[in-house]
């Protein structure tokens, strides 16, 4: 986060809600959207302008600005699209890789080093972490995780759907139920991998 | 189901960078103004992901999601993550035997005058996705004790748990409640009027209330069969 003074901190946070802890969810949300925002729009620095985002609603909320939305959120959408024309305002032009100078041409070539990286096979510290996360992470849910990600193409509708009529909850929920769950277990991996 | 399909499909070229700009305004607007939303997109692209690694994205999708997301380490990353996952489950299989129901009723016939371990235990049926009923049988009167084992959902610590008609009419719904634990096993505890259960079919609900405070039915009994004695 920006360095905001402590005041158009609790501007902000007062604007979102008043009970702090449903503020602090809140402004944890709106980071996200934000992130998601910069990151669809194939910005180079996503972080940075995410950053810029809050810092500007924050400061125009301290001074008194009133803001004419009933969604919060959408007021830093509104500035989230003039930060992203700016970003691009002051982007140089891209350059096709052919125009470049020789001394200008990549080392490497990129393409190659991403296939390297795809066709890399999964280290065995990386299966084990995967297999240590889910017993970690989900001893109940092991058989969740296997019938949502083991069927293929027509199969895995049919298993989805079938999951659904299990559980009494919809489509929609199920996935996003999951979604949450695999983003547990994917930063379990990362950390297991890296100690 | 059709619905479902086509809102993924608008979050899938939302991804990609093929929907036109009205269609990304209103993208952007809903998960502007819900984690849900958001989180969905978030499901989409996972989905995206999981296509990928699977060899079912072709053509202009497939080239697409190589130039939007693995341009870079992280992207890489979580694709091999999604290669790994799939690769686990369909090495893994499912062990069908592990309920994801366990409901137990006790009856007492005096509110709070006998100590549980002295509660007549009427009937305790697992009951787990397939099986269909739970067959309880009440006093007419006194109070049923209700239990439910919640080990499976360790993310989850205020829950609720309702009585719900075949129609899905709610008949009752207990207080907020936190799990109880025996060893490593957690499990819900709620008391109700045995009035409140009718001879008939009824559907038993846990909600589980989220860190966000939304509540979210975590799992649906089919249906549960009361007599009266």
């Amino acid at each position: 986060m920006s360095e905001l003074s402590e005041k158009t901190w609790e501007s902000l946070l007062g604007v979102l809600d008043p009970n702090p802890d449903r503020a602090g969810e809140k402004y944890e949300h709106i980071r996200r959207a934000l992130l998601r925002f910069f990151r669809n729009r194939q910005c180079l620095h996503p972080e940075e302008l995410t950053d810029e985002t809050i810092d500007r609603a924050a400061r125009r909320i301290s001074e008194g600005v009133s803001i004419e939305t009933a969604n919060i959120a959408n007021y830093f959408l509104g500035i989230a699209r003039f930060v992203v024309k700016e970003s691009w305002k002051g982007r140089p032009s891209d350059s096709a890789l052919e125009d470049l100078r020789p001394d200008q041409q990549p080392r490497v070539d990129p393409k190659a080093i991403q296939r390297g990286e795809l066709e890399r096979e999964d280290t065995e510290t990386g299966t084990r972490c995967l297999t240590e996360c889910i017993e970690q992470c989900f001893p109940h849910n092991r058989d969740l995780l296997v019938k949502y990600y083991a069927s293929e193409r027509r199969e895995k509708i049919d298993a989805r759907s079938a999951m659904c009529r299990e559980l009494g909850i919809t489509l929609n929920t199920l996935r996003i139920r999951m979604c949450r769950m695999r983003q547990k277990l994917e930063s379990c991996v990362r950390e297991c991998v890296a100690a | 189901l059709d619905e479902v399909k086509n809102r993924h499909e608008k979050i899938v070229a939302y991804l990609l960078g093929t929907l036109d700009e009205e269609g990304q305004d209103r993208v952007e607007k809903e998960y502007f103004s819900t984690p849900d939303a958001l989180q969905e997109i978030d499901s989409v692209e996972e989905d995206l992901f999981d296509a990928y690694a699977a060899n079912s994205l072709q053509g202009d999708e497939k080239s697409r999601f190589e130039e939007r997301f693995l341009s870079d380490a992280a992207g890489v990353e979580r694709l091999r993550f999604a290669r790994s996952l799939l690769r686990w489950a369909r090495t893994n299989p499912v062990v069908e035997s592990q309920s994801l129901f366990s409901f137990l009723f006790f009856w007492r016939p005096e509110p709070f005058a006998v100590a549980a371990q002295e509660a007549e235990d009427i009937r305790a049926l697992p009951s787990d996705t397939s099986t269909s009923e739970i067959a309880v049988t009440v006093p007419p009167t006194g109070i049923v004790v209700m239990e439910c084992d919640v080990t499976s959902i360790p993310e989850i610590t205020i829950f609720e748990l309702t009585l719900l008609t075949t129609d899905s009419a709610e008949l009752w719904r207990s207080g907020q409640l936190k799990p109880n634990t025996a060893g490593s096993r957690k499990f819900l505890s709620a008391y109700l009027s045995a009035d409140t259960l009718k001879p008939g079919l009824f559907v038993l609900a846990v909600i589980g209330i989220t860190s966000e405070g939304r509540r979210e039915i975590f799992r649906r009994s089919l249906l549960v069969q009361v007599s009266v004695l």
